[in-house]
């Protein structure tokens, strides 16, 4: 790991610290520039995650309103659904699994292109 | 008081069974691409809130909906990542340097959020992610 990485790390951490989303650019990262493999990049984006968004949510706890009992439901049907999801991409051949991020990573990218239409069209009217 | 009228907000109150739909899809995106469940909450809780607001609403609770699916997606991720540590696909190691740039730049990214208009950053990253994925599509 090199300054170059650790600065990178840096600004995704702060656009993830926006809600930019940018999990998916860790891993692009990761897998295009350093060449790490699918799941490697993926587990390494999971720790990036726990510690940017266990970050800033000391912040946003006490600037923001969650609602809890809405969140405890989502938590508690997420595990296990996390457990099967994670189970799969162990599974799976790495190649499926980088496919299958390439087209979350196409779905994403189209739903931030397209909400963002959406937005400019109500405010004009 | 902001605070006060943000606990007011007539959203995150879909029904159960959506909310469990919902908690479950974005658990199984993240245990399956270690990524990307906060994506489908967003999308999902801040659609529902323009539906049943108006826009003016909408826009304010936009970074507490964002704040609210970190809050899901943070446990879920713990999971997650036990068991790709189990699975032998983590690098601790590797990951030791990044842990001060990446709890720097988290703090530093939810001050910012309250002081920067995102809406170009947001379009440039939401392109940067269209064509990755269509070059991680292809060379595969």
């Amino acid at each position: 790991m090199t300054f170059i990485d650790m600065l990178v790390t840096l600004l995704i951490a702060t656009m993830s610290g926006m809600g930019i989303g940018s999990g998916g650019l860790m891993v692009l990262y990761l897998t295009f520039v350093r060449g790490a493999p699918q799941l490697v990049a993926q587990g390494f984006n999971l720790l990036f995650f726990l510690f940017s968004a266990g970050a800033s949510m000391v912040i946003h706890l006490d600037r923001r309103s969650i609602r809890l009992p809405a969140t405890a439901l989502m938590i508690a049907a997420g595990l296990p659904a996390a457990y099967l999801g994670a189970r799969l991409a162990l599974r799976l051949p790495e190649g499926i699994v980088a496919r299958l991020f390439g087209f979350f990573l196409i779905l994403a990218g189209a739903n931030g292109i397209l909400s963002k239409q959406e937005r400019k069209t109500k405010e004009k009217s | 008081m902001a605070h006060s009228s943000r606990l007011r907000l007539p959203y995150l109150t879909p029904t159960v069974g959506l909310l469990l739909a919902l908690g479950g899809g974005a658990g199984f995106i993240n245990g399956l691409l270690g990524t990307g469940g906060g994506i489908l909450l967003v999308l999902v809780l801040q659609t529902y809130v323009r539906r049943h607001t108006n826009a003016a609403v909408a826009a304010e609770a936009q970074r507490d909906v964002f704040a609210t699916a970190l809050s899901v997606m943070l446990p879920i991720s713990v999971l997650s990542t036990i068991l790709y540590a189990r699975g032998g696909t983590l690098d601790l190691g590797g990951f030791a340097p990044m842990i001060l740039p990446t709890v720097l730049g988290g703090v530093l990214g939810a001050f910012l959020l309250d002081k920067l208009r995102l809406d170009w950053l947001k379009r440039l990253f939401s392109l940067l992610l269209l064509v990755s994925g269509v070059l991680m599509v292809v060379r595969v």
